[in-house]
């Protein structure tokens, strides 16, 4: 018995001819076998007709495909292994595409061959989806179709999103770091300064300075009738030794050749400089009074026992050298009496060094003593030890230094280059002192 | 050659959270997925009909679901589970609440089923013609009430809802639930929708 089922909805029906084959009492109203199913989508010009492969095709794709919309997650619209005959894709906007494979639809004669990709709007694709519901509802007509709606497994979900997209973020991450690894890699190594090759170098270099070098002992050091005055040309202790050594053997600057240049410095020094300067080494009772009074600055400097002996080996050696660099004895100048204006020359002092830098400073911190006058002029400078020497030429601080400057009242500050390049300027002999 | 119509759909019987299968694997429990559709999708309900929050009460009646959801507060608490929600109450949803929930989400959106198809062909009328929303007042109105329910009620901290920071990313969020409400409201919608909750969430 042949029999017509329809499925109808505004947008879509669907039609299906076909016939009852099994005659048994209960069943003889059951379509079991298909002969023609028939799809009509308004707005389409003909309707798509196949056999019983097209449309179990169809409901498959379209149950699919509705749970894809609810989800958002892909279902696998055929049976694993089998042909990919009918199938719907998310569209753009509103759209959906219903492609169907033209070997399995009766095209008529319109058929090119192509597969057929059909737009359907989301009312439309529901009503094909409610026409394929009513159909599965329907257990009259091919009872054998089923839904087959259940939650999609894991692992569909998972491969949702393309390995790619899920690799993007990693490959983000790992070339960022190379790329900063890179932008690293083009900065200089920092040169790396050993104390003792750098007095080596000063050593060599003092080797062929010319003979105005008042420490070679071939000449006798001008002392106060020195053109360059008060400001005495003194090169910081290294150097100093450099010199000293010169005169018998420039090989090494060991620490034991230090030590024994320190005291032929001494000795030299000793003979020359009597005058001029309160030979301190000498003095047990002022280099008490100026422990007394340096207690700040050793809480400062865990190490400045070890700059001050070297200071007041210094202090002995007047020597004059090539830089301009002065050699302070370890008494204070006659001081500025206020406390106000040791203060205002303080900030003063800062501000000139900073205003006089081209650049910040980095690397290991470096401290100087500086002499500044009650005017505000900086009379004079000395390096504390052997890298402050080195380092002069990055300190605006030979460039500060006035000649002949009055140094009747002066203060000391010592003056630190930070490591982070930022200025520090303090009473050298604390701030207690002048209160 | 006989010509026969589609039976009709029956009306709700009693046990009606009993016709919603219950597949093999599935947690013990809503998924945060789950949840938060179940929440956006109520939400949308809520932009479409002003008197949706009553509404919910009253078809969890109607559908003799109150010894699932019972009242007002229970439901607001069931609601709060979104973890998107600015006081998300971090409690678990069992499945027989997550059924009722989708009952009453199908049981609603069926009712509105004209609104949702109109709104709808006006949104594919004016896409197509590339006007803006505001060509079509019902649609504007539905889109800026859901913006503003949204914004309100969910907690704009987290990931999830900032990726719907823009009004056109709330736009497409709005289409996207009407779309589903449209699939809720036929024959097998709520068999559909509950399915498609756990979607990724079985072995």
């Amino acid at each position: 018995m042949t029999m017509q089922r329809q499925y109808q909805l505004p947008n879509c029906s669907l039609i299906l001819d076909g016939l009852s084959i099994d005659p048994s009492p209960g069943n003889e109203d059951v379509m079991s076998l298909l002969v023609n199913a028939e799809c009509r989508i308004s707005g389409l010009e003909r309707s798509l007709n196949g056999g019983y492969n097209f449309f179990a095709a169809l409901v498959r794709a379209v149950s699919q495909y509705g749970q894809e919309v609810l989800s958002g997650y892909a279902h696998p619209q055929v049976i694993e292994g089998e042909p990919l005959l009918v199938h719907i894709n998310p569209g753009d906007g509103p759209y959906h595409h219903l492609v169907v494979q033209p070997e399995i639809a009766d095209l008529g004669e319109s058929g090119d061959g192509r597969a057929i990709d059909i737009k359907l709007s989301a009312v439309q694709l529901f009503d094909l989806t409610e026409a394929v519901d009513q159909f599965f509802d329907d257990k009259q007509t091919l009872p054998e179709l089923e839904p087959e709606l259940s939650p999609l497994a894991r692992r569909f979900v998972r491969s949702d999103e393309p390995l790619s997209d899920r690799a993007v973020p990693a490959v983000i991450g790992v070339g960022t770091l190379v790329a900063a690894t890179m932008a690293l890699g083009l900065l200089p190594v920092p040169e790396l300064r050993d104390p003792n090759t750098e007095a080596n170098a000063g050593a060599e270099l003092a080797e062929v300075v010319p003979a105005d070098d008042t420490a070679s002992g071939s000449e006798p050091p001008t002392g106060a009738s020195d053109p360059e005055g008060e400001e005495i040309a003194a090169v910081p202790l290294d150097e100093a030794n450099a010199d000293a050594e010169a005169s018998t053997e420039v090989d090494t600057a060991t620490l034991v050749n230090e030590t024994e240049a320190v005291e032929d410095a001494t000795e030299v020094a000793e003979e020359v400089t009597e005058t001029d300067v309160d030979a301190i080494a000498a003095n047990p009772g002022s280099e008490d009074a100026t422990e007394a009074t340096d207690s700040d600055s050793d809480s400062e400097f865990s190490s400045f026992d070890d700059f001050k002996e070297e200071e007041d080996a210094a202090t002995t050696a007047t020597a004059a050298t090539a830089t301009n660099a002065t050699t302070f004895d370890s008494e204070p100048p006659a001081s500025v009496n206020s406390f106000a204006s040791v203060r205002t020359l303080n900030g003063q002092l800062k501000q000139t060094i900073v205003e006089n830098r081209e650049q910040p400073r980095f690397g290991d911190a470096v401290s100087y003593r500086v002499r500044m006058s009650e005017d505000g002029s900086i009379t004079g400078y000395q390096p504390i030890d052997s890298s402050a020497e080195g380092a002069i030429g990055e300190t605006p601080l030979p460039g500060l230094v006035k000649d002949g400057a009055s140094e009747d009242r002066a203060v000391d500050y010592r003056v630190v280059f930070t490591e982070r390049g930022v200025v520090e300027v303090s009473p050298w002999w604390g701030w207690s002192y002048y209160e | 050659m006989q010509v026969q119509s589609p039976p009709n759909t029956e009306p709700p019987s009693l046990n009606l959270i009993d016709q919603l299968s219950i597949p093999e694997g599935l947690p013990s429990e809503c998924s945060r997925r789950a949840k938060t559709q179940i929440d956006l999708l109520l939400l949308a309900i809520e932009a479409l009909d002003l008197g949706g929050a009553e509404a919910m009460l009253a078809s969890a009646k109607e559908l003799g679901l109150d010894e699932v959801v019972r009242g007002r507060v229970n439901l607001w608490l069931l609601r709060s589970s979104n973890p998107l929600r600015r006081f998300s109450q971090r409690q678990p949803m069992s499945l027989e609440e997550g059924k009722a929930l989708v009952l009453i989400t199908c049981f609603l959106a069926r009712r509105l089923t004209v609104l949702i198809r109109q709104l709808l062909l006006g949104y594919q009328q004016l896409s197509d013609q590339g006007l803006s929303f505001d060509h079509h007042f019902r649609l504007s109105d539905y889109l800026a009430r859901f913006r503003s329910h949204f914004r309100a009620r969910m907690n704009a901290n987290r990931s999830g809802v900032i990726a719907y920071s823009t009004d056109e990313k709330l736009n497409e969020l709005a289409i996207e639930l009407l779309t589903k409400l449209l699939f809720c409201t036929g024959t097998e919608g709520a068999e559909r929708l509950w399915i498609s909750l756990f979607d990724g969430e079985v072995a």
